[in-house]
């Protein structure tokens, strides 16, 4: 089931197209919302929340309407934003308690479940210190806490490790990580820090210019076409490659030791050949794997790329592996 | 012990498939929220047991006179005496009057950082985020300004009005107006949602509570010692009595409530605690009429609510 549907949604800011005839299925995990400044990502987060009235188009989120019921989505829906945010004079557990109250819990059960979260989020010593007085990391671990504490079948990470120390980023990577995968929580993550995105997201969403530009798992998108393959032989060896250039395989780069290679044949073949060849020309076969692209890169052929996005019908994000 | 075999241990995120209560009335948590922590401030409490100085001092007088009296057949017929002329409505006018200082501590306390220090931590974020609508946290911030500060001029009130019920029944208390509790529960209801209205209007649009404060603080005190010093040339009998003075004497956060309390109670201009000074040559300030302070009011009301809705956007609660 996917939690959120998105059909033709456009969103227009008085003549400003923020959103245009954007279509797209997530599915359940963990999902990456990548995109330029400006691309839409905070428009497209608004309107799932039902905050932005779209001027055509519509979907569901988790199997309500965006444009009839923003009540009881945000009801099942925890949203961490960008920005600091908290309630002021209240201590942690009072806060996040609170915000469990405001999604409708009964305030015996938000107490005790808000120490939960709060261990949970890694802020258990620090529960009866009053938020004002959190450090950066720590604001956004309890900003993570009052979106988990109602137990949201969606989670929206906006920017989620936005202003932290190298160890407060891995921190809050692992318990993105950890929400999102085995504990029954699906989670978009808006950001656009691309190695973030790649440790804690099986599949992306590329927006730009409120325009759908590329879906899918990381791993369909880091292919290359043709599915060339990176060598790495012991040393290098020009025997071996004259040797593998009179076979079918086409030596597409090499960098001393370092060749990819690419065949129009099924990688099984090619890694016969490969290996035959090396025993033949006595060459040692150090690494062998298919060659992808960086996530990096990846995104940047989205954002390049002019063609129209796929949206004749709506697209799963995930598709096949 | 493994942390599997214990689950006090268990840090696992673990979800919640418990009761949420239907998105309806969740203004009602916020205005509890808002209530429970002004309950926690000290200085609100003070505020508020001051606010009744008129009445307790106007029970110890009555105490003390009735105490005399019974003790002394002199002292008897002077407080008898003082009883008939004593007009029951005047002291409950004065009760209000006088406590509009420490009212405006109260709503200070309660109002100046309601929205603005929201404002400062971005807690509309985490507010709209939630199914709480732009209507609840509106409502919810109001109510729980209200709830306090109409208790704490409403309490005293009901206090002084069950006492004369019961001691001065007698001498006036209930003939010489009947509805005098309805009407004064009237004034009161308007003066809390009046206070109510402005401090949040003025909250909304700063970051900062003490700034608000400040400036609530500033606007009173302005408008109060404008009013302030017409009155003192209208009082004067040699003083000037123009329409526009008339107009304008009761133009001030603390005027046009004492004016509302005015012109639905109609005081007959008895000094306060009923004291009697023979010769006293001093005009009295006019009545004003009920109808065009209530629209007045009505009107304040209305613009501090606006301003109050324009500043709470829903929509920029991402990004």
């Amino acid at each position: 089931m996917a939690v959120a549907s998105i059909r033709n949604l456009t969103v227009q800011y008085k003549s400003f197209v923020a959103l245009s005839h954007f279509s797209c299925e997530i599915p359940e995990g963990c999902t990456g919302l990548l995109g330029p400044n400006g691309a839409g990502k905070t428009t497209l987060i608004k309107t799932l929340l039902g905050f932005v009235k779209p001027a055509a188009g519509g979907g569901e989120v988790l199997g309500m309407d965006i444009l009839q019921a923003g009540r009881a989505i945000r009801q099942q829906v925890g949203l961490m934003p960008e920005q600091d945010c908290h309630i002021p004079g209240m201590s942690a557990v009072e806060f996040v308690a609170y915000a469990g109250e405001l999604a409708g819990m009964p305030a015996h059960i938000a107490v005790q479940r808000s120490h939960e979260v709060l261990e949970y989020c890694g802020l258990g010593e620090a529960r009866y210190r009053n938020v004002e007085t959190y450090s950066t990391g720590m604001k956004q671990r309890i900003k993570l806490a009052q979106a988990l504490v109602h137990g949201p079948k969606l989670l929206l990470l906006d920017e989620p490790t936005n202003g932290l120390d190298p160890a407060g980023r891995e921190d809050m990577l692992d318990l993105i990580r950890s929400i999102s995968h085995g504990k029954g929580v699906n989670v978009i993550v808006s950001s656009h820090l691309l190695p973030d995105i790649e440790r804690v997201c099986d599949q992306v969403v590329v927006v730009v210019r409120g325009e759908l530009r590329k879906v899918g798992s990381i791993l369909d998108l880091k292919k290359i076409a043709g599915h060339p393959v990176d060598l790495e032989l012991r040393e290098e060896s020009a025997a071996f490659e004259a040797a593998l250039a009179a076979s079918d395989i086409e030596i597409v780069s090499a960098q001393r030791q370092h060749y990819r290679i690419k065949a129009d044949m099924p990688l099984p073949d090619i890694q016969r050949i490969v290996y035959s060849t090396a025993r033949k020309t006595d060459a040692q076969v150090r690494g062998f794997q298919l060659a992808e692209r960086s996530l990096e890169d990846a995104f940047m052929d989205a954002i390049e790329d002019p063609s129209p996005p796929p949206i004749a019908e709506p697209v799963t994000a995930g598709g096949e592996r | 012990m493994s942390n599997s075999l214990n689950p006090i241990s268990d840090l696992t995120y673990r979800g919640y498939d418990g009761p949420l209560a239907s998105p309806e009335f969740r203004w009602w948590v916020i205005a509890r929220m808002t209530i429970r922590k002004a309950s926690k401030v000290n200085s609100l409490r003070w505020a508020a047991v001051l606010s009744a100085w008129y009445y307790v001092m106007m029970i110890a007088v009555l105490f003390f006179l009735q105490a005399i009296g019974n003790a002394q057949p002199a002292a008897q017929q002077f407080y008898q005496q003082y009883l008939q002329r004593m007009v029951w409505k005047d002291q409950f006018v004065y009760g209000f009057s006088y406590a509009q200082h420490l009212i405006l501590i109260v709503s200070l306390v309660l109002g100046a950082g309601a929205i603005a220090n929201d404002n400062r931590a971005n807690a509309l974020l985490v507010y709209l985020s939630k199914p709480c609508t732009r209507w609840d946290y509106v409502l919810g911030k109001w109510v729980g300004v209200f709830t306090p500060i109409f208790t704490v001029i409403a309490v005293p009130t009901i206090c002084f009005y069950l006492y004369g019920v019961f001691s001065f029944k007698d001498s006036g208390f209930i003939s010489q107006d009947p509805w005098l509790l309805p009407k004064m529960m009237s004034v009161l209801l308007i003066s809390a949602s009046l206070h109510t209205s402005l401090i949040l209007a003025v909250s909304s649009l700063f970051k900062q509570g003490t700034i608000a404060g400040a400036v609530y603080s500033g606007a009173y005190f302005f408008t109060f010692f404008f009013t302030g010093l017409l009155s003192i040339l209208w009082t004067n009998p040699h003083g000037a009595h123009s329409g526009l003075m008339r107009t304008l004497l009761y133009c001030s956060i603390d005027g046009i409530q004492i004016g509302m309390a005015k012109a639905m109670l109609v005081p007959s201009g008895t000094l306060a605690f009923g004291i009697n000074i023979p010769g006293r040559n001093r005009v009295p300030l006019p009545i004003p009429s009920v109808a065009p302070i209530l629209i007045v009011v009505f009107g304040i009301t209305v613009v501090c609510l606006g301003v109050i809705w324009s500043r709470v956007r829903a929509v920029e609660v991402v990004g």
